[in-house]
């Protein structure tokens, strides 16, 4: 039996042919699949470069019914460490763009690995001047301001 | 998008995010949603920190009590207003508050000034009001002192409360019937505080467990204990999460440390899961050699010990109090003038 197909379409115009399963770990493409079935989905807001990534991280992830019931396609540890090597091969931009896609998207698991690689690439900052400049975030604090917070903010952390 | 990635972040790193930008010191002081967010990953991260004292100063520290080598790390000291100029503070007492309706949380340092004096037998609890649902909580410190005073030569009975909404102090009248012994702490808990005592009058010296109330501003009755406690038993209260109350009492422990846990120290805390409570204490022997340490006691007999460095001061007992993260602020009113320069009382 062949497994049915959707076309997502990128910002740049380009299709991807993707099975149904794999595209449905997005809620929205889930959604939109019931309500316009056999249409192509343009998502405007994604260039092809994040929605092969998106769809190279659904393919890894999708669950297949093979008859007996639910089996991932990867062991749950295997499947952790190949996240892992997934977003370090991504640059910062990048992987800022893959989180907001994973958000509009709305892929819970995609959002949750993206979140603690920025999380982790903060934390590994020494300071926020590190921090401003690894993410190209402006100062926009006056001596003041960070006066005032020093004082609110007594904390051991 | 923020929330959802800074709540995935270390603790020690909060700081640092917090003086990166506006937007982030914004995320980090939103009252419910982030320390909500932030506590259900800590959670998931499995994290598990306490507050220790030591030496005079405090500590977050990270615990891993995964068997055969349990581990206690420093992951942070106390940062106060400006550190330079306290470095010298000694703190001696640490107490600890939080509750599932106030996402508030202490963990850092409250200056307040005295009303007019202070004794040397001062006993402070720390809490909040329980109001309705979702409004602010006012926090409230208490001291009282019903001790004979040795340099006035008379009896002193003081109850007084400090809110920090008002920065202001008012007497309570309480003419308590219980004595509570010194080495006994409180424990917050809800935004109430809970000490063993006994009856100030009664021959038989049986404890029970005491309730002051910061929303009715009241002692509540007495709380019958699960065992029968003597007056001057080994006996400390501990929280198990935010909403249970846990006793230890150390019965006698020297077959398996070969010594009896001390009053004045003897804190725990308890790890729901793995059944073990881990007590702070230190070791015993020559003086030079004393060891702050952490006893780690499980079923059946389970004893396992983590070093917690040289016992230097001579006196200052380690205490420890169990902790769960928050990165909300303490509703506090200005304070009038220049509080610090009036003999202040160093509250943790």
């Amino acid at each position: 039996m062949s497994k049915k197909m959707i076309v997502l379409k990128s910002s740049e115009g380009v299709s991807f042919v993707v099975e149904e399963a794999v595209a449905r770990q997005s809620k929205i493409i889930s959604f939109l699949v019931e309500e316009f079935p056999d249409r192509e989905l343009p998502l405007t807001n994604m260039t092809s470069e994040i929605l092969r990534k998106t769809i190279e991280y659904c393919k890894k992830h999708v669950v297949e019914d093979d008859g007996g019931g639910d089996s991932s396609s990867s062991s749950s540890g295997d499947l952790k460490e190949w996240d892992v090597k997934f977003v370090a091969e991504i640059d910062q931009p990048r992987l800022m763009d893959l989180l907001m896609a994973a958000n509009y998207l709305d892929i819970p698991s995609l959002l949750d690995v993206t979140c603690q690689k920025v999380a982790d690439t903060i934390a590994a900052c020494n300071d926020e001047k590190e921090i401003r400049a690894t993410f190209n975030i402006e100062n926009d604090f006056t001596e003041e301001e960070v006066e005032a917070i020093r004082m609110e903010n007594q904390y051991p952390i | 998008m923020e929330e959802e990635v800074l709540s995935k972040l270390p603790m020690t790193s909060l700081r640092r995010v917090r003086f990166t930008c506006k937007r982030w010191n914004n995320t980090l002081s939103k009252d419910w949603s982030f320390t909500r967010k932030y506590k259900g990953e800590a959670a998931k991260r499995k994290e598990f920190q306490v507050v220790i004292m030591l030496e005079y100063k405090v500590y977050l520290m990270s615990v891993n009590l995964l068997n055969p080598f349990p581990s206690i790390e420093r992951i942070g000291k106390l940062v106060s207003l400006d550190d330079a100029a306290h470095d010298g503070v000694d703190i001696i007492k640490i107490f600890h508050c939080d509750g599932l309706l106030s996402p508030k949380k202490e963990l850092g340092l409250l200056w307040i000034k005295s009303r007019d004096s202070y004794h040397r037998c001062d006993r402070y609890a720390l809490g909040y009001e329980n109001k309705i649902k979702n409004s602010r909580p006012g926090h409230k410190v208490l001291r009282f002192v019903d001790d004979y005073n040795r340099s006035l030569k008379r009896r002193v009975c003081e109850f007084e409360i400090f809110s920090l909404n008002s920065s202001s102090w008012k007497v309570v009248d309480v003419n308590p019937d219980w004595h509570i012994h010194h080495y006994y702490r409180g424990l917050s808990l809800k935004g109430n505080t809970y000490w063993f005592a006994k009856e100030k009058l009664a021959l038989q010296e049986r404890i029970f467990l005491l309730c002051f109330d910061f929303t009715t501003e009241r002692f509540g009755p007495r709380l019958r204990l699960p065992f029968r406690g003597r007056y001057g038993d080994t006996v400390t209260l501990s929280s198990v999460g935010e909403e249970q109350l846990a006793v230890f009492l150390s019965v006698d422990m020297r077959p398996l440390i070969g010594f009896q846990f001390q009053c004045l120290a003897g804190s725990f805390f308890v790890d729901e899961k793995k059944k073990v409570v881990v007590v702070i204490d230190m070791t015993r022997g020559h003086y030079l050699t004393i060891r702050n340490m952490a006893y780690v006691l499980g079923e059946n007999g389970y004893l396992k010990t983590v070093d917690l460095g040289e016992f230097a001061n001579g006196n200052c007992w380690p205490l420890v109090c169990s902790y769960v993260p928050s990165s909300v602020r303490i509703n506090q009113a200005a304070p009038p003038g220049n509080q610090r320069n009036t003999s202040p009382y160093l509250i943790y």
